[in-house]
């Protein structure tokens, strides 16, 4: 009993840091969020913590910034544009990598470690080096400005970070397990489908939903790869809420909840398989 | 089972793969459509897209705005490089034009000299959208960045009268310190811009203190930054930026938010004094007093005076524009550009889109919503002396780089005036292939 209390007095300290990081964390966010309900000019004028002076007051409560954003623009033409962009870019980078992964850890083929090693080496290629030569290419190809097009620079710079991943998590699979499904006359693919699938769900749906995030939270490659306004994604159309000389910011602030929304559904729907996924291809076996 | 599988997988990738190249290949093609990349955003793209449908009613003439907002440069910058430019495009800097230009990649606009559209353009603005005496950028819309807002009701209680000298500002700005006024509100912090606003008084100085000729050198970098006249201009700078003359002093300035600063020179709420009394910036802020002060009135409660001449004459008009650079010189794009150098739709826009000046002397004066426009628009049309902002035209390592971060460091106080002159010096002599003080 005593040794019960001792413990959680020892513990102390250690909770009151991590409550104290999470204030530090969630101190912008929460003043984002109070300012997003505040009315324009007193947005401008003075900071989000002055509504805690008079919390009761309704003069310092508005939703027209939320009303603004959400009608006065296309919002859900372009919410379905990032889902039409986002769900495809996922499923060919995951359908792809798993594949590559799968191969990785267990085909034997001539420079396998000397390919591995190369795209492994991608992850650290910056993507704003790519832009020029790929849109060179898509321009050629007639591929600029198509969703194809933007699928396949998605899922290309996912790629290699994720069949990294993959490839170090079927590692870790059991022999034994490929062994005997061979001998029981398993061919190549039917291992593939039947044994490694199933049991790489965990790291699957993490990949999927880290890829989904950055894809969803993603403006720069929309930026040079959709140039058309009717097929951008609601990043873009956020960005160009916002005047050249930076007028109606405060803009921002209702729009960032608004798309943030999805991602949110997204991570707690899933949050069992991100926690599993983190851990997941870190021990290699 | 093996294979069959195998086979199946691949003729499904071919045929993904030959689908998505026709599927593009149609996206690229498309007659008679104008492509445009702009930096519009809220409300100004809004009616700027409105101006397009007009033209595309008018003429037939399909016109696809892309907009990136403040993402110009790189968006625009790699689409270039990769050979698949839109057909046009808006940019706010002289800078980047004369940098397509030099590669060669703008289509010439000299073709449009020749209209009777050219001799309407204002003085100025012509020589703006030149490199090397061919035309590539028509400026349809400018703004004035001379400008002085000012509380206009503490100027009438008090008795000030608006200065014509810089003499005048001077003893204006002590007198009001003698009445318990902080004469300016500065803002110089803008993220990665941050001083920025500190090189537009500059540029109105060194226009004024050293006049055009030398100016178009100081820009063109023929003379060096540690000429003696560019350190006289920032030496008058400092007679404004100082802890006396600064609401909340030199830190304050360094702090404050450029579009929040403008705000102070109208009392806040539940005070009955403003904390300063006159803010510089072009037109465009306007919009973010009126946000922070609803309900004022422009020309009631603020106004505008243009910053003073040094001497006798007529001030001289620091302006900026949108240039409209075109990739692609093709029918529909002469169309496009002859009609917005027309005065139908330039005014158009100045009546919609508050803070925008024509560029065509023949809008009428009418045509702005509030005298405050008018007197601007004025100016910008009457000046003998007018020059687009000199940081917009310089290289980008000095305009958008160290003469920015220059104008912090004297503003902070924290290096003495000649070592900044000589750090942008040398950044300037790393940057310029061309001027005459280039090492």
């Amino acid at each position: 009993m005593i040794q019960k209390a001792l413990n959680l007095f020892s513990r102390i300290p250690l909770h009151v840091i991590i409550l104290i990081m999470c204030i530090v964390w969630l101190l912008p966010t929460l003043g984002i969020f109070v300012s997003s309900f505040r009315p324009e000019s007193n947005i401008m004028t003075s900071g989000w913590w002055n509504v805690f002076l008079d919390p009761t007051s309704p003069g310092n409560y508005t939703i027209n910034n939320y009303t603004k954003v959400i009608f006065g623009n296309n919002i859900f033409q372009a919410f379905l544009n990032s889902f039409i962009i986002a769900i495809p870019s996922t499923f060919i980078s995951l359908f792809f990598a798993a594949l590559a992964g799968y191969a990785f850890a267990w085909l034997h083929f001539p420079a396998r470690n000397l390919l591995f090693l190369a795209i492994v080496g991608l992850i650290v290629v910056p993507l704003q080096m790519t832009f020029i030569p790929i849109l060179k290419i898509y321009s050629q190809t007639g591929l600029y400005g198509s969703y194809i097009g933007i699928w396949l620079a998605h899922a290309g710079y996912g790629m290699p970070l994720m069949i990294y991943m993959m490839r170090n998590f079927m590692g870790g699979l059991p022999k034994e397990l490929f062994e005997s499904a061979f001998i029981d006359g398993a061919s190549v693919w039917t291992a593939f489908t039947r044994l490694v699938i199933p049991l790489s769900v965990p790291i699957i749906a993490s990949l999927a939903i880290f890829q989904f995030l950055w894809i969803w939270n993603d403006l720069i490659v929309a930026l040079i790869f959709m140039p058309d306004p009717d097929k951008a994604p609601i990043t873009l159309m956020i960005a160009n809420l916002v005047g050249s000389e930076g007028q109606s910011w405060h803009l921002l602030l209702p729009a960032a909840f608004i798309s943030m929304v999805l991602p949110l559904i997204v991570f707690f729907s899933l949050q069992k398989y991100f926690v599993r996924g983190l851990t997941a291809g870190a021990v290699k076996g | 089972m093996f294979n069959k599988k195998l086979s199946l997988v691949l003729t499904l990738s071919v045929v993904l793969g030959l689908g998505l190249v026709f599927s593009g290949a149609t996206v690229a093609m498309g007659a008679e459509k104008v492509t445009f990349t702009t930096s519009f955003g809220g409300a100004e793209l809004d009616i700027f897209k409105s101006l397009m449908d007009q033209f595309t009613d008018d003429t037939g003439i399909e016109v696809e705005v892309q907009p990136v907002s403040r993402n110009m440069k790189t968006a625009l910058g790699s689409r270039v490089e990769a050979g698949n430019p839109p057909d046009m495009a808006n940019v706010p800097n002289p800078g980047l034009m004369v940098n397509f230009a030099r590669k060669g990649q703008l289509a010439s606009l000299d073709w449009f000299k020749d209209t009777d559209l050219a001799s309407k353009q204002a003085g100025g603005f012509i020589g703006s959208g030149s490199y090397n005496g061919e035309l590539y950028a028509v400026v349809p819309a400018a703004s004035v960045k001379s400008l002085v807002w000012y509380n206009k009701k503490v100027f009438e209680e008090e008795g000030y009268e608006v200065p014509e000298t810089l003499g005048e500002l001077l003893k204006l700005q002590n007198e009001m310190i003698g009445d318990g006024y902080a004469p300016w509100t500065m803002g110089l912090e803008s993220g990665a811009a941050t001083g920025w606003p500190g090189t537009d008084w500059l540029e109105d100085i060194m226009l004024r203190s050293a006049g055009p000729e030398v100016y178009d050198k100081w820009v063109n970098h023929d003379i060096p930054w540690t000429d003696p006249r560019v350190a006289e201009a920032f030496r008058i700078f400092g007679l404004f930026a100082n802890n006396d003359m600064l609401m909340g002093g030199r830190k304050a300035a360094l702090t404050i938010n450029f579009g929040d600063s403008a705000q102070y020179i109208l009392p806040m709420a539940g005070e009955d004094k403003p904390r300063a009394l006159m803010h510089r910036q072009a037109t465009f802020i306007q919009d973010f007093i009126q946000d922070a002060h609803p309900d004022a009135k422009v020309g009631e409660e603020y106004d505008t005076f243009i910053f003073p001449a040094f001497g006798k004459s007529s001030p001289p008009i620091l302006f900026a524009g949108d240039l409209f650079i075109a990739f692609n010189d093709k029918p529909e794009v002469r169309e496009l550009i002859k009609y917005f150098a027309s005065a139908d739709i330039q005014q158009t826009w100045v009546e919609e889109n508050p803070g925008r000046l024509a560029v065509n002397v023949d809008v009428p004066l009418s045509a702005y919503p509030n005298d405050t426009l008018r007197k601007a628009a004025q100016a910008l049309k009457e000046a003998d002396t007018a020059r687009f902002d000199g940081s917009d035209s310089m290289n980008a390592a000095v305009g958008s780089g160290s003469f920015w971060s220059g104008v912090v460091d004297y503003v902070s106080g924290d290096k003495t005036l000649d070592s900044v002159l000589e750090s942008i010096e040398k950044s300037a002599d790393d940057a310029y292939d061309s001027g005459e003080a280039t090492d």
